[in-house]
């Protein structure tokens, strides 16, 4: 008997947070055996705050900004703490789902309980938003002892650098779908987490940059993120700032989404 | 056999990597606390049947019942009601062994209360209590099959589903797996296996379909197996490559069935002894003899004309 069926209609199961949440626990509980590993992401704006902020610092007028006049460390602070929420989403939203995926088949076990993988997606770009928050919380203490908050705007940093760090998780998840060598490790940090990090107005003011090149600066999700925090930390918050807030929405909305769509392809064959 | 007591039925069931068929139109069900078994050589399709039962491979066609529920749009459901041991492990090796039985236990929201003496229990059952704080990296498979399996009771299933329980073990860590397994359906466990070792699937399946190329081709209890496809034992004899051909020439008539295999010729009769004794007679020389009782690999090749395991 060749009785040919039509094959189901394909169904995607929605996300739920009491599921995504247990992908939280779970890091938490391993991230008790790797703790030192967690610390490092912290340290790294704050490197770069002191030798450039203060280094580089010393030989740079006031920067405009938004009908401000900021010295170069307050510019340049609100960009590190974007870059924090940056480190939380590459380590947690790309490299260790990677390896997850890739190496170690965690998901694959996963999958065979009542976890679905909107669930897994949705849980990994939480976890690496708050690794994210975490260290945008410190650095934002550490911006708060050394004076660079300028303006009560900034009690809105955190919620900002949280969704940063869920917009930036879910384009890292993104890419976590569609790599599956280990060099496209290097290809990541050397052609999108670098760059991006250096030249998306998080050292210097995106004006600098010739006509043509400003928009595609401007399109990326770190120049949202940082000049978003610029805003509030420095008090240039005007209506404009929410064009930063809907960008980061829709593409925490979308990327989630189509991260969940490529690791669904990866892992139910 | 009325379908309320079906745990998983199946009709016409496929699965296709375009263009490839891996399981093509099979039917069969699986009762309610018996042991069931997918007997078959590598490429089978026994993996992905199982992908298939366990929510994590859409059917490509045909129609699937687990627990009187679609394991395509109830998935979160049937999976909370079944345990699964995949043919590869995967532990989580960021955590330790016990710790691996607690995020299990939250993944499918056992109670905190419940979820510690099961553990505790469970470790006990697959003897692994001493090693509940060792990561898993340094165990051993034996130990990491256990684990698995531990980890597939957590949720207190009224499935299993266990894909090569012990494919790759010595024959000690087999043994100790075939012991756990054989108490769980003492406690009348569903349990659904599927293995290419017919010694497996003779001492632990109440029933089984034999698999080859896709597709299902006989099922029953292991003894209406032998007993429907071969003879009551099996005269295996080595000898010399000169003489093999004569040997079955002269035996052809006297025996149910022959067969050449590249190292051995298999004689199928009722009484291998006797059999061995007319060989002789005949004046035949062999390397040596043995005689045994017929197998489910009898039953393989049988049917296919090819043994289970190359
Ligand atoms: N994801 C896949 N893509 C393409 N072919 C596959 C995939 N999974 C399995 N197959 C093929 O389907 C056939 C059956 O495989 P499998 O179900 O794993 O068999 P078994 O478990 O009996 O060894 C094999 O030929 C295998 O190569
Ligand atoms: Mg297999």
């Amino acid at each position: 008997m060749s009785v040919e069926f039509e094959p189901p209609p394909q169904v995607y199961p929605r996300p739920t947070f009491a599921r995504a949440r247990k992908l939280v626990e779970r890091n938490i509980l391993a991230y008790r055996h790797y703790w030192i590993a967690f610390t490092t992401g912290f340290f790294e704006p704050i490197f770069y705050l002191g030798a450039v902020g203060f280094g580089v610092g010393q030989f740079v007028d006031r920067i405009p900004y938004g009908g401000l006049e900021l010295e170069y460390a307050a510019f340049l602070a609100p960009g590190m703490l974007a870059s924090s929420s940056l480190n939380g989403a590459l380590f947690d939203g790309f490299f260790t789902p990677f390896f997850k995926l890739n190496w170690q088949k965690t998901y694959d076990g996963m999958l065979t309980t009542p976890l679905n993988i909107s669930d897994i997606a949705l849980g990994e770009i939480i976890w690496a938003m708050i690794r994210g928050t975490i260290y945008g919380a410190s650095f934002l203490l550490v911006m708060l002892g050394l004076g660079l908050i300028r303006s009560p705007w900034a009690v809105l940093a955190l919620p900002a650098v949280m969704l940063s760090g869920a917009a930036l998780s879910s384009g890292a998840m993104v890419l976590v779908g569609i790599t599956k060598e280990i060099s496209s490790l290097d290809k990541v940090m050397t052609l999108i987490v670098v760059p991006m990090f250096l030249f998306s107005g998080t050292f210097y003011p995106v004006s600098l940059y010739p006509g043509w090149l400003q928009p595609i600066v401007m399109a990326t999700p770190l120049y949202h993120s940082a000049t978003l925090l610029r805003d509030l930390t420095s008090g240039a918050a005007d209506p404009g700032t929410l064009v930063h807030v809907a960008y980061l929405l829709a593409m925490f909305v979308l990327a989630a989404t189509v991260a969940s769509r490529l690791i669904r392809k990866r892992l139910i064959t | 056999m009325t379908t309320s007591d079906a745990l998983i039925s199946a009709r016409s069931l496929t699965k296709r990597f375009d263009p490839f068929v891996a399981v093509d139109g099979i039917d069969f069900e699986v009762r309610r606390g018996e042991a069931f078994g997918f007997l078959g050589p590598n490429g089978a399709g026994k993996t992905s049947t199982m992908r298939m039962i366990a929510c994590i491979s859409p059917p490509s066609g045909g129609e699937l019942r687990v627990i009187g529920m679609d394991p395509v749009t109830q998935a979160s459901e049937v999976k909370a009601r079944i345990g699964v041991v995949p043919q590869m492990d995967n532990l989580d090796i960021e955590l330790t062994v016990r710790e691996n039985l607690e995020m299990y236990a939250r993944y499918f929201d056992v109670p905190r209360e419940v979820a510690g003496p099961r553990i505790d229990d469970l470790l006990d059952f697959v003897q692994l209590t001493e090693r509940s704080s060792s990561k898993v990296e340094p165990l051993s498979g034996g130990m990491k099959r256990r684990l698995t399996i531990a980890r597939s009771l957590i949720n207190d299933p009224d499935l299993i589903l266990l894909d090569e329980p012990t494919t790759g073990l010595d024959p000690q860590a087999r043994h100790l797996v075939w012991d756990r397994l054989y108490r769980l359906k003492q406690r009348g466990v569903t349990l659904v296996i599927t293995t290419h070792y017919m010694d497996e699937a003779e001492q632990l399946c109440d029933r089984l379909v034999v698999m080859d190329k896709a597709k299902i081709v006989t099922e029953g209890s292991p003894r209406d197996l032998i007993n429907r496809y071969s003879t009551r034992e099996v005269l295996e004899v080595r000898i010399d490559d000169e003489v093999r051909e004569k040997l079955i020439a002269a035996m052809q008539g006297s025996v149910d069935k022959v067969e050449s295999l590249p190292d051995r010729v298999l004689l199928y009769t009722e009484n291998g002894d006797a059999t061995l004794a007319s060989i002789h007679e005949q004046g035949f020389e062999t390397v040596s003899a043995l005689v045994r009782r017929a197998t489910l690999e009898d039953v393989f090749l049988t049917i296919t004309g090819r043994s289970l395991v190359e």
